[in-house]
């Protein structure tokens, strides 16, 4: 993250991190970096505390007759929760494979968003490009027959151009035609969406005979290896992730595309007047950005036992790359540390569901927190008294991405 | 002022909490309400056949129960809709707690929500841990899950809801939803004031297809019987395909169109199938003022969804999932053989019925209603010729 540099608020002639750059953390230094997540997480659990109390509905009947005790099993009630979070996510070696796993398609669509927003960009369309990428993925596994060291890097390869080309299309739009990627990326889900589900009730997803939105049994020279045996999901997957996060770090910081990704997100008219061909950036880094979440997408279907493609396999997860890529900074070390708290949260929710019968909404709950909290650093530094960084005199000067 | 700022943030997080708690528990208390009416086929007032069949399982097992039954740790295992679906996974569960009073079910039975499919496996594996004697998993979505675990583990008892049977272990809980649809769309026929009927689904799986299927049969029939001309818009029986909104989103703008659609047709009365997505079709009805009919499906409408549609009722579809899971449970601790078996719940045991036609009680002829009610004896006894949906392993 210290790659870094720490622009001085007050240099003459910069008009301050816009809105966009403000939320989403681009150009702030290691330290705010850090400082900010660590505070929202902490906020965070406060809240969810409180939210576990209040819909302790057997502590609040108790609450008339003794308070006292009533009280006692609230804080019991929080305690078990956040143990039983805890243990699930780290306290056992099925706990560390789930959390792992969860967190794999998370850290790649989360970097996927983040390079959108390093780039200026606020790509929504992780779930579609995730839809594209893995069905193409699907494609190569069912109708190709290779070796497993040829299979997988094939099918793997068929995501990044199925999710690229998706996601390409929405910079090609917004380069040629302004159309916002807001806008383009929410549309091409739907999209997505219903040609997957169309796609796997056609003959060349669909088992002989079924009339079940699902693909056939993918064969296993095509199934991603696990890494603990097979009673463990974690597998390959999150190689390829940890791999994706150097390479964007590369790609970012180290290579002259990444600086024009990141001109272009700080000032279009700036890099347009350097003479960089800005239409061909956007639609560069959409492509990347929508590569990235087809290899989630790929994870998805190539890596999820039972194997057998099912007409939602992005879930949620789209989505919580946004908030992953937020709390991250969208720093792809920052995505990386995201992508396992939230895979953890998800993993330890799972347990904590059942073993302390506390929704898995709570989860959510707080993801949801997390975000609200970094896109109000203001109340976040007032519960915790933090003093200003002398950017107190921001203005909203550019709308989101514009 | 910090203190000031803080103690607004604090109130202002709260405000959120209570706002937040207060809608969940509105939500809860409509799930409860609207799986309670589930029990409704007590109370049609179909056939005799049907509804003494129905009362069985509801009085009898409920009395004589508490001394027989060895209570089996239970763990219910949703997919991805959640357990505050309005739908099958409600069903389901209140199946469970219906199973829990009556002493089959231990107590304390777990459920856990999914929210997507990487959930499924790990959910089973939770249940298993706990040390769950009977687990059921909601939708044909965890089949594949269902039919690994119940191989490893013979000697816990499996049910699925909306699936067949995967194994010795393994109870499969099929409907034969057409047999109601059948008589309704016998009703709808009827009823018409256009000679134009439709139906829509959420999407054109074979437990929403199969609701469509038999009321374009039904319809059929009545053209048959009547010598009538009655249209059916929205499936093709031979082509087995039709009207799909492509979502079971209710606030989708799809799935108004689709309905929409099908009155600017000319249809009167619309049979949606797929949760709550007969709603904006109610709401369209009312805008355009025109004397229309919805028909719904699984929970009793009139009772599941109390508000602004209730003269739009013309009667439910039952699908009584409840019934089959605590069924599914109490023969498991009766001690009675399970598993290996799929039990299709029809008109016959009294899993499928129709609903009472509430505001629509005197405007359907007392001959009309005679007819239905003697098409759904005819089911029953399987006197009637028709064919049926296959349900199974699509």
């Amino acid at each position: 993250m210290s790659d870094q540099p720490d622009v001085p608020p007050d240099d003459v002639g910069d008009p301050g991190p816009s809105l966009m750059q403000r939320i989403t953390g681009v150009g702030e230094s290691a330290r705010r970096a850090l400082l900010l997540p660590s505070l929202a997480l902490v906020l965070a659990l406060l809240v969810g505390a409180v939210i576990i109390m209040l819909t302790d509905v057997d502590a609040w009947q108790l609450m008339g007759t003794d308070a006292g005790a009533a009280i006692g099993d609230m804080f019991e009630g929080v305690w078990v929760a956040y143990r039983e979070l805890f243990a699930g996510a780290f306290g056992s070696v099925r706990g560390i494979s789930e959390t792992l796993f969860t967190a794999t398609p998370l850290i790649l669509a989360g970097l996927a968003v983040a390079i959108g927003f390093q780039a200026g960009l606020f790509n929504i369309g992780a779930t579609g490009q995730m839809f594209v990428g893995g069905l193409f993925a699907t494609w190569i596994a069912l109708h190709v027959t290779l070796p497993s060291y040829l299979h997988i890097p094939l099918a793997i390869l068929a995501a990044i151009v199925g999710g690229g080309l998706w996601g390409g299309l929405a910079g090609l739009l917004k380069a040629k035609t302004g159309a916002h990627e807001v806008i383009t990326t929410i549309m091409l889900n739907f999209i997505a969406g219903f040609f997957v589900l169309w796609a796997l009730k056609t003959s060349a997803f669909q088992d002989e005979g079924s009339n079940i939105p699902q693909s056939s049994p993918l064969p296993e020279s095509v199934q991603l290896p696990t890494i603990f045996g097979d009673e463990f999901r974690v597998n390959i997957g999150l190689f390829i992730a940890i791999g994706a996060v150097f390479f964007i770090q590369w790609l970012l910081y180290r290579s002259t595309t990444g600086f024009e990704f990141r001109a272009v997100g700080s000032s279009p008219g700036a890099s347009l007047y350097a003479g960089m061909n800005v239409a061909v950036l956007i639609t560069l880094v959409m492509f990347v950005s929508g590569a990235l979440s087809g290899v989630a997408g790929s994870t998805m279907t190539l890596g999820l036992p039972p194997y057998r493609v099912s007409e939602s396999f992005p879930g949620t997860i789209g989505f919580d790359a946004i908030a992953l890529a937020l709390l991250g900074r969208s720093h792809p070390y920052g995505v990386l540390w995201s992508g396992l708290l939230f895979g953890a949260l998800i993993a330890g929710g799972r347990t904590m569901q059942a073993a302390a019968g506390v929704s898995v909404d709570l989860v959510i709950v707080m993801q949801a927190l997390i975000i609200m909290f970094i896109a109000a650093p203001e109340l976040v530094r007032a519960v915790f008294r933090v003093e200003h960084g002398g950017e107190a005199a921001d203005q909203v000067t550019r709308g989101w991405g514009a | 002022m910090t203190r000031f700022t803080r103690v607004v943030a604090l109130l202002a997080v709260l405000a959120l909490v209570l706002a937040a708690c207060g809608g969940d528990s509105d939500d809860t208390t409509t799930t409860e309400a609207a799986s309670e009416t589930t029990e409704a086929p007590d109370e049609t007032t179909t056939t005799e056949a049907a509804s003494e069949t129905t009362e069985a399982p509801g009085e009898t097992t409920t009395t004589e129960a508490m001394g027989e039954f060895t209570a089996v740790a239970t763990c219910f295992v949703t997919d991805d809709a959640g357990v505050d679906d309005r739908s099958f996974n409600a069903s389901g569960w209140k199946g469970v707690n219906d199973a829990l009073a009556t002493g089959a079910v231990a107590a304390d039975p777990i459920v856990l929500e999914s929210t997507s499919a990487a959930d499924y496996q790990p959910h089973v594996e939770t249940c298993l841990a706990q040390g769950a004697e009977h687990i059921v998993t909601s939708g044909f979505k965890l089949a594949d899950t269902t039919a690994q675990f119940a191989a490893d583990n013979p000697d816990v008892q499996w049910t699925i809801i909306d699936f067949g049977s995967l194994g010795d272990n393994v109870t499969g809980l099929e409907y034969q939803t057409d047999e109601g649809a059948f008589a309704a769309g016998y009703l709808a026929a009827g009823m018409t004031q256009t000679g134009i009927v439709g139906t829509y689904g959420g999407v054109n799986i074979p437990t929403v297809s199969i609701f469509l299927d038999g009321y374009a049969r039904g319809v059929a029939h009545y053209n048959e019987v009547k010598g009538a001309d009655v249209r059916v818009i929205g499936w093709d029986v031979e082509a087995q395909d039709g009207a799909f909104t492509g979502t079971f989103d209710p606030a989708d703008p799809q799935v108004r169109a689709t309905c929409e659609s099908q009155l600017d047709e000319g249809a009167d009365i619309i049979l949606p199938v797929g949760g709550a997505i007969n709603l904006p079709c109610g709401t369209a009805i009312q805008d355009r003022g025109i004397e229309g009919a919805l028909i719904g499906v699984d929970a009793d409408a009139v009772e599941a969804m109390p508000g602004e549609y209730m003269d739009l009722w013309l009667t439910t579809i039952l699908k009584g999932i409840d019934i089959q899971v605590q069924r599914s449970i109490e023969a498991h601790a009766s001690g009675a053989p399970t598993g290996g078996s799929s039990s299709v719940g029809n008109l016959e045991n009294g899993a499928i019925g129709l609903a009472p036609y509430h505001a629509w009680e005197d405007r359907v002829p007392a001959e009309l209603a005679a007819e239905v009610e003697q098409i759904l004896v005819d089911i029953a006894e399987g006197t009637i010729d028709w064919e049926k949906f296959v349900v199974g392993a699509g």
